[in-house]
């Protein structure tokens, strides 16, 4: 039986410098260096099950961007989240894309919303936003009332 | 370059079986198709910033307009998270009266799907069929919350009303009604050959493929997955009843079909055990908690329920304001869509209404 303490005691065992923390409703956040979420992820998907990707959500915290990836397994109701804070100016994490496919389109939409950089993503490009669009709409600093788009023309010219 | 045979061909948004705003890319050499690419977005009006906007209470009613099919699953996601943010525990009339309504939503969603996958495929006859059932159960949930679409029935904290008098009586002969159609309609369809013909074997997905791309819901227990957050992460006291979890291992549209038509008989069983629960209960028993502070404490959840679709939920972060600092939401459709190219690829071009209609797409959520 998976529980909260042996996911924190497997994850530690093997990374000792990640930081476990029980979250309400029986989430796990692993927080993770921007360096370290393949390497954690894997660990995660091979050893100890998490194999369900559920979404991928990206935080503008102000000061810097969150990324959290939740996992799920279907022998538990417990799920990871495994997070990594980065850089707001320059945002960039390797893509769990090759981990889980799953979080394909999720990591794209990230990348729409809020410009997080996914290196290693097989197509990283807009999702919702239509192509041309110009800034991130979920950015604090997105200023949302004046349409923001060019034509497609013109940004072929450039 | 002379012996290339392909060509592109661009399948909606307006295509009659795009269910929705969406459209595809498609590579095609003959009938067969060699790649694609979806393209979605057209209905993305915005919902994580919208809600974000808005003090929490203000977002049910908007959530309401989530999935325009299954309104009432989705209001009462967005409000089971923010339960969790402020750490409450509903009344236990409260938590029956969801399950009533939202299994009656799931019977109402699985009917719209029926009725929209045969047209789909070419059963034409069968699109009232369906709809005529659907509205029984419209009717039923239109006299609990007084509306018969987006019902804005939830609150934080429990629900909107009682149960209308003399629901009893009301269910039995609906739900009467409601399975004689349902018996009626089935064997028109099963029993048509091109049915089959056009849904067995069609668009097979494997365990693994499923579960790697975070599937969930009918599609993902069509591929021998028995995961159901109603059994696997119980919420609104879903683990004191009885039923089965319907499962396939197949994989393909027919077995995804199936999967749906036992769950509306499940839904029902459901339905009588909530009503069971009810009238165990006195009428004077809350159905609400009294009052919560405008301002919930600051921290975060991520809160799921079993949708028609399959899993949804909400992220949901606060800061300790009157509004949300950031909303997240699981939607079932997206990851549900994003195997529908991997599925078509190698596939005939006339399959692709029969496998997107047994994933049964709401653009609705899958935009937001």
């Amino acid at each position: 039986m998976i529980s909260q303490e042996s996911i924190k005691e497997s994850v530690n065992k093997e990374f000792s410098d990640v930081e476990v923390r029980f979250d309400l409703d029986n989430r796990v956040s692993v927080i993770v260096q921007p360096n370290q979420v393949v390497d954690v992820a894997n660990y995660l998907k091979h050893e100890m099950g998490f194999v369900h990707p559920n979404m991928c959500t990206g935080i503008d915290r102000k000061d810097s961007m969150e990324v959290l990836w939740h996992i799920g397994n279907p022998e538990t109701n417990i799920l990871v989240v495994l997070r990594a804070s980065l850089d707001r100016d320059s945002p960039k994490v390797s893509s769990l894309t090759n981990v889980w496919k799953g979080f394909d389109w999720h990591e794209r939409e990230a990348y729409d919303m809020l410009g997080i950089d996914f290196l290693d993503h097989p197509d990283l490009r807009r999702i919702l936003m239509p192509e041309g669009w110009e800034g991130y709409p979920l950015r604090e600093d997105y200023i949302y009332r004046k349409p923001n788009y060019r034509k497609l023309e013109d940004q072929e010219e450039n | 370059m002379s012996e290339k045979t392909e060509m592109n061909l661009f399948m909606g948004p307006q295509h009659p079986s795009m269910h929705g705003l969406w459209a595809m890319r498609l590579t095609i050499d003959g009938e067969t198709i060699v790649d694609g690419d979806a393209q979605i977005g057209y209905l993305h009006r915005g919902y994580e910033k919208l809600l974000t906007n808005r003090a929490f209470e203000q977002g049910i009613p908007i959530c309401d307009r989530l999935c325009y099919v299954e309104s009432h699953s989705w209001s009462t996601a967005y409000t089971h998270s923010i339960e969790g943010i402020y750490q409450v525990e509903i009344p236990d009339k409260a938590k029956w009266l969801r399950v009533l309504t939202l299994e009656l939503q799931r019977i109402a969603s699985h009917c719209l799907w029926l009725a929209a996958m045969s047209v789909d495929i070419g059963a034409l006859t069968m699109l009232i069929y369906p709809m005529n059932a659907r509205e029984v159960i419209l009717h039923m949930l239109e006299s609990i919350t007084g509306a018969r679409m987006t019902y804005n029935y939830v609150r934080i904290g429990g629900v909107n009303a009682d149960l209308p008098l003399n629901f009893e009586k009301r269910m039995e002969s609906s739900f009467e009604e409601f399975s004689r159609l349902h018996n009626e309609f089935l064997d028109l369809l099963e029993e048509a050959q091109i049915f089959r013909i056009r849904t067995d074997n069609i668009g097979t997905m494997s365990k693994e493929m499923a579960l790697e791309m975070g599937v969930t819901g009918p599609v993902l227990r069509a591929s021998g997955v028995p995961y159901d957050i109603r059994k696997d992460d119980p919420y609104f006291g879903y683990d004191q009843l009885k039923f089965k979890v319907p499962t396939r291992t197949k994989g393909d549209a027919f077995s995804r079909y199936r999967v749906r038509i036992e769950e509306m008989q499940e839904s029902i069983n459901l339905c009588w055990q909530a009503l069971d629960k009810l009238n165990e209960m006195k009428s004077t028993d809350p159905f609400r908690l009294e009052e919560l502070p405008r301002r919930p404490p600051a921290g975060e959840t991520y809160r799921r329920i079993e949708t028609a679709r399959g899993e949804g939920g909400f992220y949901i972060l606060s800061d300790g304001s009157t509004t949300p600092v950031r909303v997240r939401i699981k939607s079932p459709v997206f990851n549900n869509l994003s195997v529908l190219i991997p599925l078509i690829t190698g596939g005939k071009l006339a399959d692709i209404p029969a496998v997107m209609g047994s994933i049964d797409l709401c653009v609705g959520d899958l935009d937001r």
